[in-house]
Formats: structure tokens, sequence, C-alpha cells
């Protein structure tokens, strides 16, 4: 598949099929996941693959912003104790920020690949979703991705968005 | 449960309230207003699958709430419309409900007071 057909056609999912997601499709997400840019090329970052119904639904109770009907998950999670080890505050506290989102997208473009959908979930509760997770103290939850089988009327039309440049310096006119 | 768990619908809903307060903490104002529409959409849910009277008002509103609300939610002004359009609705049907008797039948249509225990109206009360 060429890069720009994902790029195109992926977009966050928010209503997903009643229909599990096979272990060689969720091998080729977390494969797309960790190619993805990490700051000192160090495992600070690390998934937790969320499949079983029970879990599920734990996750979602205690996640508000989890709309999205998604069968599974992947929670991205960063190790603060090692991310500060090798990468200091700024490694810790920005950089395994910018690598999680880096991933999500990873995974978001792989599913476009596989016929699967996505939709990125963030929230105040990741505390409590490290509770149901049994995630220890010493991680911190950046990102959760929902991943599944798209329905139909999975998401409304994305808004067409045209970035704003500037060439050279702040306000420099790019394209006449 | 039918999954085997041993929560509860209220118990699920007590604790997705519970964890919407923390979010709205740091969330964009309008996600208060949809944490709370979906509540909703949770206890017309339980609603639907317990043993209670269907209330075919709250099946309709419900609807509404993901077809029209939520929607224009990245709208704010036709969002603050929505909800004035889903709240007319739900004040309209609270007023004939309580002055005009309007009652849910087990059957889950709504019903008259015809039949119902006898008891005093407001506007009766208002007159006397």
């Amino acid at each position: 598949m060429e890069l720009a057909y994902a790029l195109k056609h992926r977009h966050m999912s928010r209503k997903f099929l009643d229909k599990p997601i096979d272990e060689e499709k969720l091998d080729r997400l977390l494969y797309a996941a960790g190619r993805a840019p990490q700051g000192g090329n160090m495992p600070v970052r690390e998934f937790i693959v969320v499949t079983d119904p029970k879990h599920m639904k734990l996750l979602r109770g205690v996640t508000p912003s989890f709309l999205a009907n998604s069968p599974a998950a992947i929670v991205i999670c960063t190790n603060l104790e090692k991310a500060l080890e090798v990468m200091g505050v700024q490694g810790r506290d920005v950089l395994s920020l910018l690598d999680a989102g880096a991933a999500a997208e990873n995974i978001a473009l792989e599913a476009v690949e596989l016929g699967l959908g996505a939709s990125f979930v963030r929230s105040a509760t990741t505390e409590a979703a490290k509770k149901v997770l049994g995630i220890p103290d010493r991680y911190r939850i950046d990102i959760i991705v929902g991943i599944g089988y798209k329905a139909k009327d999975s998401s409304p039309p994305v808004r067409a968005t045209k970035p704003t440049v500037h060439l050279n310096q702040y306000g420099g006119t790019r394209n006449g | 449960m039918a999954d085997g768990s041993n929560t509860s619908p209220t118990f699920d809903l007590a604790t997705y309230l519970v964890a919407s307060a923390r979010d709205c903490m740091e969330e964009p104002l309008v996600y208060g207003p949809l944490r709370m529409l979906v509540a909703v959409d949770m206890i017309v849910d339980f609603m639907e699958r317990g043993p209670e009277p269907r209330d075919e008002f709250l099946i309709r509103e419900r609807k509404k709430i993901w077809e029209s609300v939520i929607t224009v939610m990245n709208d704010r002004e036709a969002f603050a419309r929505a909800l004035d359009s889903l709240l007319a609705e739900f004040a309209e049907e609270l007023k004939s409900r309580t002055l005009r008797g309007k009652a849910i039948s087990s059957r889950g249509r709504v019903a008259s007071d015809e039949g119902l225990p006898k008891r005093t109206r407001h506007s009766e009360r208002e007159s006397k």
C-alpha cells in the first residue's frame, strides 16, 4: 500500500464490529508501533495489548473518553524510571510523550493497511486505568489506541485541514 | 451479569460518573455536557435491557442524542442549540407527565392516568 493512501484514509473510528482481531494482525500493529522513533533508542516504551472483553470493560469503565466500542486496545506506556535514567528529565517528560504519539500514529497507519480502524484515547483517569490493568506505579499511560474492524458508519467525515506554515521565519509567506 | 462479572448497571454508571468527574477537571468545557449525555445513554440502555417498563420517550430521545446532538459537538453554537432543543422536549414531557398525569404503561406506551390511583394534580391544588 502506498503511504499516501494510508495517510489519506487514516482517521479516528468510533464504531467497530464485534469481531476479534487475529494475532497476526496484532503482531503487525505492534511491529509498526515498535518502528516508531524512540529517544535514546532505549526501550522505555511498552505496550499492553487488551483483547479480553472483561479487561476491555474495565478499561472503558474508568476511561470516560473511550467512547469507541472497539474490541481491543493497545495501551502505550512509558517506564518513567528508565526514561529518566537514559534520557533525563526532558526525555521522561517530553520526548517519551512524542515517541508514544509517533507509535500511536504508526499503529493507525498500519491499521489502514490491515483493513482495521483506530481510535486515540487520552484521559485524565490514567491512574484508575493503571489500577484495573495492574500497571506498576513507575509507568505512565501516554495514550490508548482502540483497535478493531470498522463499522460502516464508524466516523463522521474528516475535516479538511490545511497546515499553517511559515517560510524561514514566523510570518514568512510560502507559495506567494 | 450476563458476562459473568459481578457489577450492576448502577455500579457501572456510578463508576463512569466518578471517572468523568475526574476527567472533566482537565478536559475542555464541552466534554462535561458530553459525559452527561453519555450517562443518559447508559441509563436508557439499562432500562431497555432491564425488567422495568420501557419508556418510549427516553428511547426516542436517546437516538436523538447520538444522531443530532453529539454529532455537532465541535460546533459550540450548534451544540448549544441542539441541547436547547433536547431540553425543550424533556421539559415538555415533564410538564405533560406532571400536570396532565401522563404515565408509562408496562407495555411500553405512554398512557393517561385513567385507571391509576386517584391523586391530586398540581393544577387542582393551585386552584383550591
